[in-house]
């Protein structure tokens, strides 16, 4: 009996030498980034130009690794990748998938394929977009960033949060890629000469990216696209008893907060109420803040600069036929089965729909003076 | 006094045979065979299945907590007794090794793409046997632990709320349905496990709790079945859903915590907790009937045996895809089965007391 035991013990521990994985031998693809192969010889090369950065123990720029390669796909580009190293490449730890552009126009869903198929990748990978070259932008020296994968991860991270832009997560990508009623969207970087710049949200049509929403627009836009608090606008101001005498007159409002509500009056007829709410931080003209007609005069004009905001940025949508603030979604849910199933939303009925905005902007204070 | 089940401790097992591995899978099976808000249909399914336990529990009433294999060997000749004895035998061994089969391969899929899945199942199986051979009371007992280990995962679901969308659910009920009957009937697998309550039938308290306990580990499965589903069609988008094909651990995966990323694989590990009380159940019920056929055989050499064999067939099917085939043939007639079983006993039970009414006519 103690042998018998002894035997099953032995067995059971030995388990754990059926795969062995080493954590120095292994080396963590942080960031993948695709880029569509223009050139000539595309079809022979292969038609992705696929690079990948691995975080290094040392943060020092010598010791940044970035891999890049050939392939037709993910998958067989990073076997190639895999020659270049000395190191198990495992895909665990992917945090980012970045996509040039050219590719997201012709549509990238192919090639997210192989994110949502393997196991060991997370429902929480960023999808970016890079205006430019993907691979250049992952090469690039950025000597106060040296682990690249990061700086993108954590800057994109920050950025949805004040609204200029999303943190659209494999998840949510495929979601809204899946639903007949919305459009996924997608945060846009470019290089800088030393830096990263956010460079706004594109928005798709299923898998293809057909619109950018310049930065500046961002808040707007979230504030069309659902509920959510933060953020700032900054616009030129011109109020009515203004004292001041130059043109420099501007106005900044923070910490934003916006609630979206959808009306279908019919589907080719919708109403957006929103209620914005936000403070003042940044005022350079001379009007008392404190009167309540000054106020009140500054919340209908930032009432007036979302509504002209929103309208260029739907009537663009319209025209693109991108879905992004999931309209579709309330129009189905307003329609019986069959009606929608017959209804040709995002080609026929979304591009000529009337859809308005009522927008109620609240002042919620105006900083620490008076 | 002799040790009995307890109430508590039946509901428990109850609900931990019935959930398993296909929790993994239903959301996305109930959506392919019904459609939009197809949550809803388990609170149907699960209606199907209250009519089979009365049966049962009505077959406990009937026949007065009297053990099902005196039903049968009075009521039946040995011609037609032998051939259902090995029906049922050869239907819980597989049942329960192929449950094991599918975890051992999903185990492999998904963690250790690099391992011999039959080696994960001989591991799982020999913790089974050794289960199995504690007798049913123990079992009892290590199934409430087991029970304690893992119903916690449900709360799980609460870290997905922030991205539960009732826009996504759609107000439409039972639209765009694929295979309502083919893939209803995957669904209604996963209610399958309460017919061993008829084997346990002379081991539990006589105070007349069973029916209740019955239903109350009935409703808990579909309780939480439900749960998992609705939470699931707020999060995924149909046709997402359905192109994913674990959907319960998709959601797993998204989870993060500001402890561990990828809770996941940790949750899988402790899923292994609910498949071994499956496995484990089936092939006591398996042992059971084969103990009734070999009665002068010691009870080691059945146990070791029945688990030698269960693994053997199990090794053949190598891919999840055989499995799933093989299942469904063994699954499909089962199902049928079972809900005429309980009939068959309140048959037997009927002509039984017929017979004596009719002695105690003649005396």
């Amino acid at each position: 009996m103690r042998k018998l035991l002894f035997l099953l013990g032995t067995l059971l521990f030995i388990t754990g030498c059926a795969q062995e994985r080493i954590v120095e031998d292994l080396g963590f693809i942080h960031s993948a980034a695709y880029e569509l192969n223009e050139s000539e010889n595309a079809e022979k090369e292969g038609k992705l130009i696929m690079t990948i950065t691995l975080p290094q123990i040392a943060p020092t720029a010598e010791d940044k690794l970035t891999l890049t390669t050939t392939a037709n796909t993910s998958k067989e580009g990073r076997t190639q990748l895999s020659r270049q190293t000395e190191r198990v490449l495992v895909s665990g730890q992917l945090r980012t998938a970045l996509f040039s552009d050219n590719l997201a126009r012709v549509g990238f869903l192919d090639t997210i394929d192989t994110l949502k198929r393997d196991h060991s990748i997370g429902l929480n990978v960023k999808i970016i977009v890079v205006n430019g070259s993907s691979k250049e932008l992952l090469m690039g020296e950025y000597p106060q960033h040296p682990r690249i994968g990061r700086y993108i991860y954590e800057m994109i991270e920050k950025e949805a949060q004040t609204h200029v832009t999303v943190d659209t997560t494999l998840y949510e990508f495929i979601r809204d890629y899946h639903d007949d009623g919305i459009d996924p969207i997608v945060p846009l970087i470019k290089k800088g000469k030393e830096e990263l710049i956010l460079n706004g949200i594109g928005l798709l049509k299923g898998d293809q990216l057909v619109m950018e929403v310049h930065p500046k627009d961002g808040r707007v836009f979230k504030m069309l696209h659902g509920d959510y608090l933060g953020g700032t606008i900054t616009k030129e101001i011109h109020l009515k008893n203004e004292p001041k005498e130059d043109d420099y007159l501007y106005i900044s409002f923070n910490t934003l907060e916006s609630k979206r509500k959808v009306m279908v009056k019919s589907p080719s007829e919708i109403q957006v109420n929103l209620e914005v709410k936000g403070g003042i931080d940044e005022y350079t003209g001379h009007l008392e803040l404190t009167e309540d007609e000054v106020q009140k005069e500054i919340e209908k004009d930032l009432a007036k600069y979302i509504k002209e905001i929103g309208e260029k940025l739907i009537k663009e949508m319209q025209e693109k036929q991108t879905d992004s603030l999931g309209f579709g979604q309330y129009v189905r849910n307003q329609s019986s089965y069959n009606s929608w199933k017959k209804m040709n939303w995002k080609e026929e009925v979304y591009p000529d729909a009337k859809i308005t905005f009522n927008i109620d902007v609240k002042l919620k204070g105006f900083g620490s003076v008076k | 006094m002799t040790e009995k089940i307890h109430f508590t401790q039946l509901a428990v097992i109850v609900y931990m045979i019935q959930s398993g591995i296909i929790l993994f899978g239903l959301p996305r099976i109930v959506a392919e065979a019904f459609g939009t808000n197809a949550w809803l249909a388990i609170i149907g399914l699960s209606g199907i299945v209250l009519i089979n336990l009365y049966l049962i529990i009505l077959v406990y009433k009937r026949g007065n907590g009297k053990s099902m294999f005196v039903i049968l060997e009075d009521g039946l000749p040995k011609l037609i007794l032998y051939p259902l004895y090995v029906y049922l035998i050869v239907s819980f061994g597989l049942l329960g090794v192929l449950v094991a089969k599918n975890y051992a391969l999903l185990v492999q899929l998904t963690m250790f793409p690099d391992i011999n899945p039959n080696l994960l199942l001989a591991y799982f199986l020999i913790v089974a046997m050794f289960f199995v051979s504690k007798g049913i009371y123990n079992m009892a007992k290590i199934t409430v632990i087991c029970f304690f280990f893992t119903i916690w995962t449900i709360f799980l679901l609460v870290l997905v709320v922030p991205e539960f969308s009732f826009v996504r659910l759609t107000p439409f009920i039972f639209q765009d349905a694929l295979d309502p009957f083919g893939s209803g009937l995957d669904a209604y697998s996963a209610f399958l496990g309460f017919e061993l309550t008829l084997f346990l039938i002379p081991y539990i308290q006589r105070d007349g709790t069973f029916g209740k306990a019955i239903v109350v580990g009935h409703i808990f499965t579909t309780f939480i079945y439900t749960a998992v589903c609705f939470m699931a069609m707020g999060f995924f988008s149909l046709d997402q859903l359905r192109a994913t094909l674990y959907p319960t651990q998709e959601i797993l995966k998204f989870m993060e915590t500001p402890v561990i990323e990828r809770i996941e694989n940790f949750v899988f590990g402790v899923f292994m907790l609910k498949i071994i009380v499956t496995t484990v159940f089936y092939h006591w019920a398996a042992l059971e009937i084969t103990k009734q056929l070999f009665k002068k055989t010691k009870k080691t050499k059945l146990l070791f045996f029945l688990f030698f064999s269960t693994f053997s067939i199990a090794t053949i099917p190598t891919i999840q895809r055989e499995v799933n085939e093989w299942f469904a043939i063994v699954v499909n007639p089962y199902i049928f089965f079972v809900f005429c079983f309980p009939l068959l006993l309140l048959l037997l039970l009927w002509i039984k007391s017929k017979q004596a009414g009719r002695e105690k006519d003649i005396a």
